[in-house]
């Protein structure tokens, strides 16, 4: 078995009704993941991404031990999960959603958590003010968890999930909470960890524009399938369809007109429209417009972006 | 591999969170007031059947009163280490850790065996100066006893844990009832002669029955309390096997619907 920092194979996840639901309402087993494989690789980020409810959250809960797994292997540097709780000591684990143990302080809470990872109390005591300090947060070290606010508490969960040096890190959505300064500071921190430490990240978060500037690849899961595996680019270069926006007041009606014969999705507004359109047909569109003397004072080409990947195999299912 | 640093981590994390003037006053509260009603209905039932002299009833009675709270204090601590998990949402996060399910186990049952040791010295040291009744007076039956009912409190805390694993927060309420339903079988104020005889069987299969008909008839006639000493040793010998095996069975279950299932509930 390699020893890469993570790999599933074949992970299945199947949510069995009780006999009395499945008697009372015919409820039926529900496959929340389906046979996903994939694996991190050493110093990598990589995007877990999906509309609500594909299985990120489950598969993150089996990743970490805390879901059984229906079918399927998880393999931490080597060794398997279900086989060897002990592979976690290389795993840490933050969320934007989980909270810190209300009673104590935060150094407290960075003790406790260091002392599970069987870190000596000499190492916690040197390491936590630092890695408390690059967020910001140094100063908060005596507080209590349950005063913080749910940004702070959020720099306190990164903070304890890289205290302890694992290898591999999980992070469901880290920057729900924070704001747009402490979000960047997030992403500085965790691009330092990746580079600096070798740190092997999996990431899921509902903020593409983070996620194209954080993930190296990125894996797009739906219902309970893995329905795409590649780069932010790559992923965002296979929508063809851009967004061309034309300004222009006294032919807008015969913009529209056009529109409107060559069935193109477009939305107008007082001074401009907005016309979705394959990118390799625009220099068409535009030699027929001069054809017909259509003026515009100005044009705007909007590549497509990640989000518009996203959207579009979100919608896909829906239509 | 047990790690003693994982579990001192865990003991840290419940003591500390246990650590406060309210909670040394609720468990020394509730073992003031059951050593104040209990030594002072001993003492009048003593003095209306014209039997005043006989001390050892109240003796008894205070003693055993104050004894079932080792058992209690010590259960419900164990069942509060899971629900201030559940209560902070931090039981994903703790098991996403290396930490094992016996480290976790023995890092619950350590706070639930202090809290239990606070509330019998307290005890000890109300009953003293109120009543002049020492409950330590017998000596070495008296330490046994107290260390058959801290295991009989850890089976029970156990329980608690397998109840909220299982139901979630429905089994909160269920586990108390259960530890509560087993006073009146577990002998602590009358002898077992008392119940009906079901209820005799049944008292006869609780661990903490004997330990109290042992203490009893001890203090009250000098009798030799070893064999029903050994007996609670043995049942609570069977019951903490099956109480393992129950909680493991029910973690497993709880695993495979989620452990995050549990913290939703909250």
């Amino acid at each position: 078995m390699s020893k890469v920092p993570l790999l599933v194979q074949g992970l299945t996840k199947q949510f069995d009704p009780s006999w009395w639901s499945s008697w009372r309402y015919h409820k039926k087993p529900f496959v929340a993941v389906d046979n996903i494989s994939f694996e991190l690789k050493k110093s990598e980020i990589l995007g877990f991404l999906g509309p609500n409810g594909a299985g990120k959250t489950t598969t993150i809960q089996m990743l970490l031990d805390v879901l059984t797994p229906t079918a399927g292997s998880i393999f931490y540097q080597g060794k398997k999960l279900s086989r060897d709780h002990n592979v976690l000591q290389y795993v840490s684990f933050a969320s934007g959603y989980t909270r810190l143990p209300s009673t104590l302080s935060v150094y407290q809470c960075l003790m406790v958590h260091g002392l599970l990872y069987n870190m000596s109390l000499a190492t916690i005591r040197s390491k936590a003010p630092a890695i408390l300090a690059e967020f910001g947060i140094a100063d908060l070290s005596d507080r209590k968890a349950s005063t913080l606010s749910a940004g702070q508490t959020t720099c306190v969960l990164l903070a304890r999930a890289f205290l302890v040096q694992p290898r591999v890190v999980l992070l469901d959505e880290p920057t729900a909470a924070l704001d747009p300064e402490n979000a960047y500071r997030v992403r500085e921190f965790i691009k330092k960890q990746n580079q600096e430490n070798g740190v092997s990240i999996l990431f899921t978060s509902h903020n593409m524009i983070e996620v194209s500037e954080l993930c190296d690849r990125i894996l797009i899961l739906k219902n309970g399938k893995i329905i795409a595996d590649n780069t932010p680019e790559y992923l965002a270069a296979s929508i063809s369809e851009t967004r061309l926006q034309l300004i222009s007041v006294d032919h807008l009606p015969a913009l529209i007109t056009y529109a409107q014969e060559n069935n193109l999705e477009y939305t107008a507004q007082e001074k401009h429209i907005d016309i979705v359109i394959d990118e390799h047909k625009i220099s068409q569109l535009l030699i027929a417009l001069a054809h017909r003397g259509i003026q515009y004072s100005q044009i705007s080409i909007e590549k497509p972006t990640l989000e518009d990947y996203f959207l579009s195999i979100a919608r896909r299912g829906k239509r | 591999m047990i790690s003693i640093q994982r579990i001192g981590a865990i003991v840290f994390r419940h003591l500390k969170t246990m650590y406060r003037i309210s909670w040394l006053v609720e468990i020394s509260y509730w073992t003031l007031l059951d050593a104040i009603i209990f030594g002072s209905l001993g003492k009048a039932t003593t003095m209306l059947t014209d039997a005043g002299s006989n001390l050892g009833i109240v003796n008894a009675l205070i003693t055993n009163t104050i004894m079932w709270y080792v058992v209690l204090r010590c259960a419900i601590t164990i069942g509060f280490c899971l629900l201030n998990e559940l209560f902070d949402a931090n039981l994903i996060t703790l098991f996403a850790t290396p930490l094992h399910k016996t480290e976790w186990i023995i890092g619950c049952i350590i706070p639930g065996s202090i809290a239990a040791l606070i509330n019998i010295f307290v005890g000890w040291l109300l009953a003293l100066c109120f009543f002049g009744c020492n409950i330590f007076a017998t000596g070495l039956p008296a330490f046994v006893a107290l260390c058959s009912l801290l295991i009989s409190g850890w089976i029970l805390g156990l329980i608690i844990m397998c109840m909220v694993l299982f139901m979630g927060k429905k089994g909160t309420s269920w586990a108390f009832i259960i530890v509560w339903s087993l006073v009146p079988f577990s002998c602590v104020y009358y002898p077992i002669d008392v119940l009906p005889k079901a209820f005799q069987i049944f008292a006869s299969c609780i661990p903490m029955s004997h330990v109290f008909i042992g203490l009893r008839e001890l203090i009250m006639h000098g009798a030799n309390p070893w064999p029903h000493l050994a007996i609670s040793f043995i049942l609570n010998a069977v019951y903490l096997v099956i109480a393992i095996v129950l909680f493991v069975v029910m973690f497993q279950r709880s695993k495979k619907n989620g452990l995050a299932r549990l913290e939703l509930e909250w």
